[in-house]
Formats: C-alpha cells, structure tokens, sequence
C-alpha cells in the first residue's frame, strides 16, 4: 500500500511538496487574471465628466465612449420633422458642447433640463453624437425641505 | 407633542442602551464567571429586538395613520396609496432602509442566540458582546444620524409618496429580502468573531456557522435572484444584470459565503484551510457593510444611490473597523489557524475546493475593483473613470467557466487521493458526454469559442451531477426495492447536504447556460417607427400600432403613455411610460415581454412624439431558462438545509453503491 505522505517528499526542490505546486497554480493563474483585467479595463473606459473636462481632454480621431452631463441650453435646440436633431449643453462653469442625437428624446427633454449624453466623438470636431440621452433627476436626497433654488424645490409639497 | 414620534425615538433610544448593556454584561459576566450576568446580557439581546421591533410597528402605524408630520412618512409616503403599498415605506429612503436593515439585524441575531447559543459555551460570551456591538453601531447611526421619527418643522398637507420607481410589486419583495440577506451575513460572522476572540478554532464553530451561512446563502440569493427579476421586468433596458455598482454590492458579500460552504468541508474532515473558512465569514459581513456604506455615499454612481449624507461617511468608518477589528483577530490567532494536515495529492476534492475558494476570491476582488475603478481612478490620475459591462463580463467569464469545470471535477473527484485508474474511470463517460455535446453545437454552426465553453462546462457540470443521483437512487433501490421516484427523493432523507448541494450545483449551471445564451446570442433593435411601420429584430416581426393615454388613478400615477405592438402578427403587447403626480421629472418605462421557453420578446418605448414613437425591442434566448435554474437552486439551498446536532459525528456512509466504487 502506499505510503499516504503528509509533509514534503524527501529531496530537494521548491516544487517538491504539493503545496509548493499547487502555490505555483495560484501564483500564476493571479498573474494570469490580472493581466486579463489589466487588458479588459483599458479597453473599456467610459468618462463621465462636465463639458468643460471634455473639451479639455477630448482629442482627434478619440473613440472611446463619454457621458457628459448638463443642462440643454435654451435656444439651441434644432428640430427636424418636430423632433431635436441638435442641441447645445453647458456645465457649471457655462462651457458648451454641440450634441447631435438620432432617436427620439425622452419626454421631458426640454431647455433647462439636465441630462446626460452618452456616445463618441462626432464627425464634426468638438460635437458628440449621442448614443443615448438620459434626463438624470435630481439625486439629492433631502432632510429638510429643499432649498429654493434648487430644481427639487418644487416637488415637495407644504 | 408627537405620541407616535415620541414613542418610536424612545424605543430606539431604549434598544441602544440595551445593546451597550449586552456588551458590557458580556464581558463583566465573561470576567468574573458570573452566569447570572451572562443571562441578563443574552436578554439584552432579545429586548433590543423586541425594541426595534416595537419602533417599526409604530412606524408603520404612522404611515398607515398618514402622519405627515413626521418627516420620513412624509417623503416616503402619499394618503392616495394603497395601504399594502406602504409595506415599501417602511424600507424606503434612507432612515426607513436603516431601521429595516437594524430591524432585521435584531432578528437575526436574536434568532441566532435563541437557538444556536447555548450550544457554543466556550464562545458565548464574546458572541453577545459581538452582536451587542454591531447593533449599538447601526442604532447609533439610526438615532443620531437618520432618525425615522424626526418631526419636520411644517407638517405638509399630504406626503410627496413613494418613488416611481419603487410602485411596482417586485419592489414589495425584492428590498427586503436582499436587505435581510445582507443582514444575514452577520451571524457567520458572529460565530467566527466568537471563535477568534474565545481561541476555539477547531471544528467546533464551523458546523454552527454552516447552518446559518446556508440560511445567509440562500436569502442573499434570493435577494440577487428578485432583483434581477425586477431590473428585467421593470427598469426596461433589456437585461437583468448591469454591472451596476450597487448590483455588485449585492453579490459581493455572497461570493465569500459561497466559498465559505465549501472550504468548511474541507476544514471539517481534514483540519486544513482553518484561517480561510475564518476569514470568508469576515470577509462577507464586511463586504455586506460596504454595500451598505456604497448606496449612502455617492462615493460611486449608481441608478440606485441614495445619494451623499453624512450616514455614508459614518459607514465608511465603521467599515474600517470591522475590516481592522478582523485583521487584528486574524494575526493574534494565526498560531492557531495551521493546519492539522497538508493535502495528499493534488488529484483530490480537497484540492478541487481549495481551487474553487481561490476562484470565488479572484472573482470577489475582480468585481470589488472594478467598481471601485472610479474612486482609483480619481485618486490617481484626477479623473473618474468608470468601467462598465464589457469589463466584468471580459474577465469575470472565465473565471465562471472555470467555477463550472472545479463544480464537475470536484463532484467526481474522491477525499484525499485518487488513483489514476479511478480517475479515468470516472471521468471516461463525462468526457465523450462533452465531445459529443461540443460536436453537435459546432455541427449546427456554433463558432463561439466562450460559448462553447461555456455550454461544455456545463454539460460536464449537468452530465456528472445527474450521474450521481443515478448512482445513488440505483444503490437504495438496490437495498430496499423502492421505485426509481421514492428512491431518488429517499437521497435527500440520507444525505439533504450532499444532494441538496448537487440541486444547486444544476440550478447555477442552468443559469450559467441562460447568461450565456441572453448575453452572446441575444439581437436588439431599436427603431423609430409611425403608426403602422414593422420591423424586424431576431426573426420576430415587431408592428406599431400607434399609442393611447390611460389613468389608472392610484399610487400617484397621474398617466400612462402605452404604445400598442403585435409580435408577429398575433401577440400584443403594451409597453410605454408611466407618470406620477409627485415626481414630474422621473417618468417609469412599462416593459412588455411575450415569453416562452425559447426565448423572449422583449419590448419598452424609449421615446414618443405627435409623429411616432421609439421603440426598443430584444430577442433574448432561453431567457426563461434563468428563472427555472433559480428556482432549482433555491429548491436545492432549502434542501439542503441540515441543522448542527449534538457533537460532532462521523459523517454518515454515503448510499452502499459508493463503497464499491472507490
């Protein structure tokens, strides 16, 4: 009968023990799984940033994808057959991007809104072809009454 | 004064003196051996439930009485809701979810020291100093920081009613149930605390924790299994799992939980892996803390956030703690946590489980990372970068094909060691099960390599388990002459762990085949279509028929939106969008599915105008597969389900057909 072995067989090297071995395994397949994430992440990469970071960071022939958000600006809206085809938002500090978007918007797509664009570099330099327009509400969530310059202000009732 | 706010804040306040109480009373009792303070200390624990219990019936009695000047009802609920709606509320927002949460802590642990503590003696004490902790923790924030009974300054005419998103039945079940499975974590994590902190680290406390890690298992599951449920019926992007970071929250702690049923096995018959069975039950109350502190913080984005409040920042820390608190047990004991034997030979189960806790931790930190990816991201390069679907799926999908094949070897392999010739053996059927599985998907045209793997993986998984029961059903037949049915069903009687187990196993792999399927073969179109235009996504015709207006008039509904679609030709469906009174900027999509087992059609409007509407529609195949393999798992977890009697006992010979096999 065999003889069932509890420690490291005699002899010398690292590999000799089936522990050691089966360290070796892990130790590599880690290695292994970082690289694929390494590798994965570096080809998936969405910003979410303000106009004004996009414009600073966007570049020529980019062709990742970004979600912008910021309020659609009064005025800018173009419509074809009564429905937007294009349209301007600015951030906090008022920089504006051109947004050109084939669907339909969502319903409460209207100037003043805040939204978030999502898509890639557009053929004409700073605008951003939209894949998809969301409206992000307002996420706050309030203890005491909203204050009154805030767009919630409205929707707690007293 | 407010009765009903009055009577709630003091029974929080109560239930936090009585926590500090069971913690002092533990360790004082602990000290000098008075069982007499012991006694008063475990009753501390129950008071604090039975507190907590007491301010979550008065809650609900103020949302049922319409008090709005109580804060919470106001934002939380409306007088034109229906009363099983405001079920919901209590849950709702942010202190309502943490009275629930610390509601559903009490119970647990009060639970747990009902039946399980007056069988580990040698860790009692440090068990209920334990769990007196961790609910002082939650109840400090519950009373300082978050309190449901806070009156507001004006009391408004009606409250604002609960979010849109939220008045739908799946919402009934699915918070709560993932709430009490993060909850859960909790108890195996007392145990193993208790175990750390007494020194007792032998087997003793692992066949507790196994029991109530089960239960954790399964509600945690059920959990995750409701929401995606509810992401598919309800949110309407086509898809039941985003990778969203709260999503991950939710599973996260139950990686960990998963390996851990599994590590304790090899712990248990051969006294290896003690530090890693220890540091999984941490490691899942911890991460089940994180989830709780990553949905108040804003720290990463989520569709779910409840956005920044000071709670988060109190959840970070007391994070730390936990994580540093078990560190520090951790290396205080390690002497203690080697183990009693090496393994014998690398083709054993032993190191099929040892692989496939490696595996779920690789899994763990993968997913932890990535979406931890932006708050990284930030702090080294300045800017937040967030990763998404195509990152998880990227590297997570090997690791769960891998998970697939350690679930059919570690099913086939034996304890200890195996010969090469029982290897061969055994392997020999499951192996030309898998070519011919792989020969007939290439035959009909199948080229994706990790499709193939996937459903081969799974063959293997499905071939080898059914086998099993096959073997074990053929062997009681063998003894006792019973019908095929009456023996198969007589297995869960002999050994529920075992074949319960291999339940799950089959539910994860049918799973596993429907992910597989919905997200490598699923087509999508999005058209934007007038009344009367087809089109075509799948093979289905998909034909609008123009939109209609409906107001149903409760639950803060002021309209609905519904566009009128057939499914080639016969099936109608009415997806559309849905407005409420209170919360003008978040209309809720209506998602409309015509499902078989095939596949299903899946249908919502994105957007409409005077001219047309935008209509998004999938074909997701052998979606319906997913809910069945859940169903089965869950089915298996409850079966499996075998309380720690008595002392610890030779694990019972397994059907006689075994004996001859090895």
């Amino acid at each position: 009968m065999t003889e069932i072995s509890t420690k490291p067989s005699g002899g010398g090297g690292m590999l000799s023990s089936n522990r050691n071995r089966l360290l070796l395994l892990l130790i590599v397949s880690t290695i292994g799984i970082g690289i694929l994430a390494w590798k994965a992440a570096s080809g998936d990469i969405s910003y979410y940033v303000e106009p004004n970071q996009f414009l600073a960071q966007i570049e020529e022939g980019d062709t990742s994808r970004w979600r912008v958000g910021g309020r659609v600006v009064d005025g800018t809206i173009v419509e074809q057959n009564g429905r937007p085809v294009a349209f301007e938002i600015e951030g906090e500090d008022s920089s504006r991007i051109s947004i050109t978007y084939e669907g339909i918007v969502p319903n409460l797509f209207t100037a003043g809104a805040f939204v978030v664009i999502e898509g890639a570099l557009g053929g004409r330099g700073e605008t951003l072809s939209a894949s998809n327009v969301i409206i992000k509400h307002e996420n706050e969530f309030f203890a005491d009454p909203p204050p009154p310059e805030s767009p919630s202000a409205n929707l707690v009732p007293n | 004064m407010n009765v009903t706010a009055t009577l709630g804040s003091s029974a929080l306040l109560t239930a936090l003196a009585s926590s500090a109480f069971a913690i002092v009373a533990a360790i004082y009792g602990h000290r000098v051996g008075s069982a007499r303070t012991l006694i008063a200390a475990r009753r501390a624990i129950f008071a604090t439930a039975a507190l907590t219990t007491l301010a979550v019936f008065v809650l609900a009695y103020a949302l049922l009485a319409n008090d709005f000047s109580i804060a919470h009802v106001a934002s939380v609920s409306s007088s034109d809701m229906q009363p099983w709606m405001k079920w919901a509320s209590i849950y709702s927002g942010q202190p309502g979810s943490l009275l629930y949460w610390t509601w559903m802590l009490s119970l647990f642990l009060g639970a747990f020291t009902f039946t399980t503590l007056r069988h580990i003696p040698w860790g009692a004490p440090h068990a209920i100093a334990t769990m007196g902790t961790l609910l002082l923790a939650f109840l400090i924030a519950l009373v300082f920081f978050a309190s449901p009974f806070r009156i507001s300054p004006i009391t408004p005419l009606d409250g604002q009613g609960l979010n849109p998103l939220l008045v739908d039945g799946g919402m009934l079940i699915h918070p709560p149930a993932l709430l009490a499975g993060l909850v859960s974590t909790a108890v195996p994590f007392t145990l193993g605390a208790a175990a750390l902190l007494s020194g007792r680290l032998d087997a003793a406390w692992v066949r507790h924790a196994r029991s109530w890690a089960l239960l954790s298992f399964l509600v945690l599951s059920i959990g995750n299994f409701l929401g995606a449920w509810w992401a598919y019926t309800v949110l309407g992007w086509g898809g039941y799992w985003g990778w969203d970071p709260v999503e991950n929250s939710a599973i996260l702690p139950l990686l960990p939980m998963t390996a851990f049923l599994h590590a304790q096995m090899v712990q248990e018959r051969r006294g290896m892996l003690k530090g890693w069975t220890i540091t999984l039950v941490l490691a899942s109350f911890a991460l089940a803390v994180f989830g709780t502190f990553n949905v108040r913080s804003g720290l990463v984005a989520s569709v779910h956030s409840f956005a920044e409040s000071e709670v988060g920042a109190y959840f970070l820390v007391l994070l730390g703690l936990v994580v540093a608190a078990s560190v520090v047990l951790l290396v205080w004991r390690w002497s203690r946590l080697q183990a009693d034997h090496d393994f014998d030979s690398f083709a054993s189960r032993e190191t099929g489980l040892i692989l496939n806790t490696y595996v779920l931790i690789a899994l763990t930190l993968v997913i932890l990372g990535g979406t931890l990816f932006p708050v990284f991201s930030e702090l080294i390069k300045g800017v937040r970068i967030t990763v998404g679907p195509p990152f998880f799926n990227d590297v997570t999908g090997p690791l769960w094909i891998t998970l697939l094949l350690l679930l059919a070897l570690g099913t086939v392999l034996p304890w200890r060691r195996a010969s090469p010739g029982l290897l061969s053996r055994r392997l020999r059927a499951p192996l030309i099960a898998l070519t011919l599985t792989l020969t007939t998907l290439v035959a009909f045209g199948m080229r994706d390599v990790f499709a193939l793997a996937t459903i081969g993986a799974g063959a293997l998984v499905l071939f080898v388990t059914a086998r099993e029961f096959v073997i074990g059903a053929r062997g009681v037949r063998q003894a006792n002459g019973h019908n095929w049915l009456s023996a198969t069903t007589s297995l869960f009687e002999r050994d529920q762990q075992r074949y319960g187990g291999y339940l799950v196993h089959i539910g994860v792999t049918l799973i596993a085949i429907s992910a597989l399927s919905s997200y490598a073969f699923q087509e999508q179109v999005r058209a934007v279509v007038a009344a009367g235009d087809t089109f075509e996504v799948g093979g289905h015709t998909i034909g609008f028929h123009g939109l209609l207006e409906r107001d149903p008039g409760v639950n803060g509904i002021s309209s609905e939106i519904i566009a009128q679609i057939t499914v080639n030709g016969d099936t109608v469906l009415n997806p559309g969008q849905r407005f409420f009174t209170n919360f003008a900027g978040q209309p809720v999509a209506i998602v409309a599915i015509d499902g078989n087992p095939l596949r299903d059609v899946y249908v919502f409007m994105q957007g409409w105008d005077e001219n047309g509407a935008e209509i998004q529609a999938f074909v997701n195949p052998l979606m319906q597969l997913l809910w069945f393999g859940g169903f089965v798992y869950i089915v298996g977890g409850v079966l499996a389900y075998a309380p720690a009697r008595g002392p610890v006992t030779e694990r019972r010979t397994a059907p006689p057909e075994e004996a001859q096999r090895a």
